[in-house]
């Protein structure tokens, strides 16, 4: 289980990019308050740097109103194909194993 | 609870995340923290009132920096196992010049105390003391490097300073500096270490982010001392921000003979 969550909370991480960038406090926050997905906030910023280093992600600097400048992570060209892909094959594996769960299995 | 202890607090946990890292590569060790750091000063600015409790709290939602490590460590194994092997390639040589000097000191004692009697005091040609400073510089580290006794004829290569969070966007306690591009002599390349360039940060981990890339190349480069990424003080040794002597001045000129620092030095 702890495999497939790892698997697993990359593409999350690329899905709360899809609609808009958002800052690391904000993006780190809303993995931590997901149940179960994250140990800590902290302990996405190591999965944060490798997403940028397979340039899945991107980060930019923005100023903010209410206090320091922000850095901002965006999803990348490659990124959103790679959650694009992700997405076709975990509904095709939920599907599957929900089928087997559920019903016992083809007869 | 005042501002400072809170400050304090926010201080010895990053003192603990970086001891934590230590087996990361430098830079990416100093752009995990800078990130940290980034996402604890948001947080706190984001209190209603910064009290202990309310620091702690925002500190325990980042996570223990052992488990911080351990996912990092996890996400670079590659990275990890590349700089351990490359540790053993710098340590290899290092303790065999060791050994050997060793000997051959042993050997020029021995003979001089067969020739001469032994000198009653040996110098030591290089002074342990050091001109760096002690107190907090200014916001832009580049400038307020060691100053520095180089000869005015170094060569002018500089490396752009990068741009970030200045010291009114940090609190007083984790002030901001910047982290210089570091450049090394490595066996034959000379390299630039960019890092992620700046970050709010006090002098002591400013002085380990430095010292930490440093160690895990062979020689600082005399672009980096006329940069002022390294200072270069009067009894010729290169220093870095916090005064830690971390190569000889000699050291730097036996593999760049040429350079305009060494040449015209």
């Amino acid at each position: 289980m702890a495999q497939m969550r790892r698997g697993a909370i990359e593409y999350c991480v690329l899905a709360l990019l899809r609609d808009r960038e958002r800052y690391g406090f904000e993006l780190t926050r809303a993995l931590a308050e997901s149940d179960g997905l994250v140990s800590s906030e902290g302990t996405v910023y190591p999965l944060l740097a490798r997403l940028r280093q397979d340039e899945l992600v991107e980060t930019f600097w923005q100023e903010s109103a209410q206090g320091p400048p922000r850095r901002y992570y965006r999803l990348t060209k490659k990124g959103r194909e790679a959650l694009e892909t992700f997405v076709v094959q975990w509904n095709s594996f939920r599907n599957t194993v929900d089928t087997l769960i559920e019903g016992g299995g083809p007869p | 609870m005042t501002t400072m202890s809170v400050d304090r607090i926010i201080e010895d946990y990053l003192g603990r995340l970086d001891a934590a890292l230590d087996r990361l590569p430098a830079s990416r060790r100093r752009q995990l923290i800078a990130e940290i750091t980034e996402h604890i000063e948001y947080g706190k600015s984001q209190l209603p009132d910064q009290t202990e409790s309310a620091v702690r709290d925002l500190l325990d939602r980042v996570g223990q920096p052992e488990d911080i490590a351990s996912e990092a460590l996890a996400e670079e194994p590659q990275q990890v196992e590349k700089k351990l092997r490359h540790g053993w390639i710098v340590a290899t040589p290092a303790l065999v010049v060791l050994v050997l000097g060793g000997i051959g000191a042993w050997a020029v004692v021995a003979h001089d105390h067969q020739g001469t009697p032994p000198p009653r005091h040996v110098a030591n040609t290089i002074p342990k003391t050091t001109t760096a400073p002690t107190s907090a510089p200014s916001t832009t580290a580049p400038t307020s490097a060691p100053s520095t006794t180089a000869p005015t004829s170094a060569p002018s290569t500089t490396v752009p300073a990068p741009t970030g969070p200045t010291l009114a966007t940090c609190t007083s306690a984790v002030s901001s500096y910047y982290i210089p591009p570091v450049s090394w002599f490595d066996g034959g390349t000379i390299s630039s270490d960019q890092g992620v360039g700046y970050g709010c940060m006090n002098q002591e981990m400013l002085a380990n982010a430095m010292t930490s890339v440093v160690n895990a190349h062979a020689t600082p480069t005399s672009a980096g001392v006329a940069s002022g990424q390294y200072a270069l003080n009067s009894a010729g040794q290169i220093i870095v921000p916090n005064g830690e002597v971390i190569a000889l001045y000699q050291d730097v000129c036996n593999v760049e003979p040429t350079s305009t620092l060494c040449v015209n030095g």
